[in-house]
């Protein structure tokens, strides 16, 4: 059976990204008028490495972000962007190269792979929003206890049930596993986490998280792995854009290629999907509702709500 | 997963279509079950490709394994499919070590997808593939019931098991063939059959 070209894929994907990153930076402060993202806690770091990475598609997004870093860089963890541009492609690392030499040329500061700036005005539009906003939990974080392994470490905690072991923290936060393990046992030693192990791993928790909470101040509903999502939602737009330049024969090699390449964020997620049983020219269509479903909900604000076992449950209406 | 020919076919377009994007080619020879059903022998579907050669200046040369670049887009393909990933295999190539029937390089039927070149030896050729699996495995194994499928006469059949004794020439071999043979109503003396 051929593989439906019908409809187009038009560029879906690309379109619903550029929605969802506008909402995100919106929240952070950015001039727009969208409200979708209001009860998400925005990150800063995978925003800012996709926002480069969409570049062209909106220049007006991409100007009015490097207008929000340049004016707000001291939110930025340096250390973070370095490491979470090592398990970044080529082309994204070559485009964030250009938007970090930009702020770093209206700023002073450098931030990791920068290398030319582009021609850039800064305007002064986009401001800080105000940190009490829910979407701003993750920087009012760092406004609180620095821009630092131990914000993320709390950020990482605060954003799931239970406990973590360091690696998991390493990998969700974006700094070292050795980094994590000192900066988890100085935590403990303050009473913020509490610690067991099992063999020779340690899993961390929040020792009083009510409390923690309460001191912390509103925090949105929905606070997903940006990493997660914004790596699926590169790789959707990227599998769509080759729909085109592929042959009818290889395309399902390149879906089912994609599919290996998000599926721990999509378990990350607690999106439980499997297409094993899927195959061949099924394969497209699975992956356009599964895009459809996750990114096209996504870029209205709607998230899917996780229970403690990660588990979809169902898709959530806009908090007002 | 056993492939019928529809599928395996699609399989083989993919993989060609595959590796002339990314700018690789290759021709084999590919005997077993998958040649009958290709060259439309059998219905029976097969569960892989057996490789067993490449072509060469000096005829075919063995196919001990296969080449990085192919075994990954095997794994690509047979992923996207539902194939698993040795749907296109390295079969018994010790077989070119012993050497292929004569001639064979003259009678393949050479299937192109995309820049893979998909060598099919001849109904003569095959007869002398499947005997010698047949005397291996018994009647009882799939083997004889592809040899049937191929209708062998009596002189293909004389000319197939000459060529298998070059292959195991012990008086074992040599009994077990004369009864396989005789079960396809071919009745052939030791003479016959004797190593040059």
């Amino acid at each position: 059976m051929p593989i439906s070209r019908s409809p187009k894929p038009a560029a879906i994907f690309r379109k619903q990204a550029l929605v969802l990153t506008w909402g995100a930076w919106t929240q952070l402060g950015v001039s727009g008028l969208t409200t979708t993202h209001s009860d998400w806690a925005i990150d800063p770091e995978p925003l800012v490495l996709f926002t480069a990475w969409l570049g062209d598609s909106d220049p007006r997004l991409r100007d009015e972000a490097t207008d929000w870093c340049v004016r707000n860089w001291r939110y930025f963890s340096r250390t973070r962007l370095k490491n979470l541009l090592r398990n970044q492609p080529d082309e994204v690392r070559l485009a964030f190269g250009e938007f970090a030499a930009t702020v770093g040329k209206h700023t002073g500061i450098v931030w990791p792979s920068a290398t030319a700036a582009r021609d850039f005005k800064v305007t002064g539009r986009s401001v800080l929003a105000p940190l009490e906003r829910p979407s701003m939990a993750w920087i009012r974080l760092r406004a609180m206890f620095g821009v630092s392994a131990r914000s993320e470490i709390i950020r990482c905690l605060l954003s799931q049930d239970g406990a973590a072991s360091v690696a998991r923290l390493a990998a969700v936060t974006g700094y070292t596993k050795r980094n994590i393990a000192d900066e988890c046992e100085t935590l403990q030693l303050a009473g913020v986490l509490s610690v067991r192990s099992t063999g020779n791993r340690f899993y961390y928790s929040l020792a009083r998280r009510v409390a923690l909470e309460a001191f912390v101040g509103q925090l949105p509903r929905n606070r997903p792995e940006w990493t997660s999502i914004l790596r699926i939602a590169r790789e959707l737009i990227a599998l769509e854009e080759s729909f085109t330049q592929l042959s009818l024969q290889t395309f399902p090699v390149r879906v089912k290629k994609t599919l290996r390449l998000i599926e721990d964020d999509l378990a990350e997620l607690g999106i439980e999907r499997s297409f094993d049983n899927i195959e061949g020219s099924e394969l497209w269509p699975a992956v356009r509702e599964l895009g459809l479903e996750t990114l096209g909900a996504w870029s209205i604000g709607q998230y899917h709500e996780v229970s403690s076992a990660k588990k979809i449950r169902k898709l959530l209406p806009v908090a007002k | 997963m056993m492939m019928e020919r529809g599928r395996l076919n699609d399989a083989l377009v993919t993989l060609g279509a595959l590796l002339e994007e990314r700018g690789e080619h290759i021709s084999v020879l590919v005997i077993g079950g998958g040649s009958l059903l290709l060259l439309g022998v059998v219905e029976r579907p097969t569960a892989d490709i057996d490789v067993v050669g490449y072509p060469s200046a000096v005829g075919y040369v063995k196919a001990d394994v296969l080449p990085d670049f192919l075994v990954l887009a095997v794994r690509d393909v047979g992923d996207a499919l539902g194939l698993g990933p040795t749907w296109f295999n390295s079969g018994p190539a010790d077989l070119v070590d012993f050497g292929l029937p004569p001639g064979l390089a003259d009678r393949v039927t050479v299937r192109k997808y995309g820049t893979l070149e998909v060598h099919l030896p001849a109904i003569e050729d095959l007869i002398c593939f499947k005997l010698y699996a047949a005397v291996d495995l018994t009647e009882r194994s799939k083997h004889f019931i592809d040899l049937q499928a191929l209708a062998p006469t009596k002189e293909q059949l004389l000319k197939a098991a000459r060529w298998t004794r070059t292959h195991d020439p012990s008086d074992g071999f040599l009994r077990e063939l004369q009864r396989i043979l005789a079960l396809l109503d071919v009745e052939i003396s030791d003479a016959d059959l004797s190593i040059p």
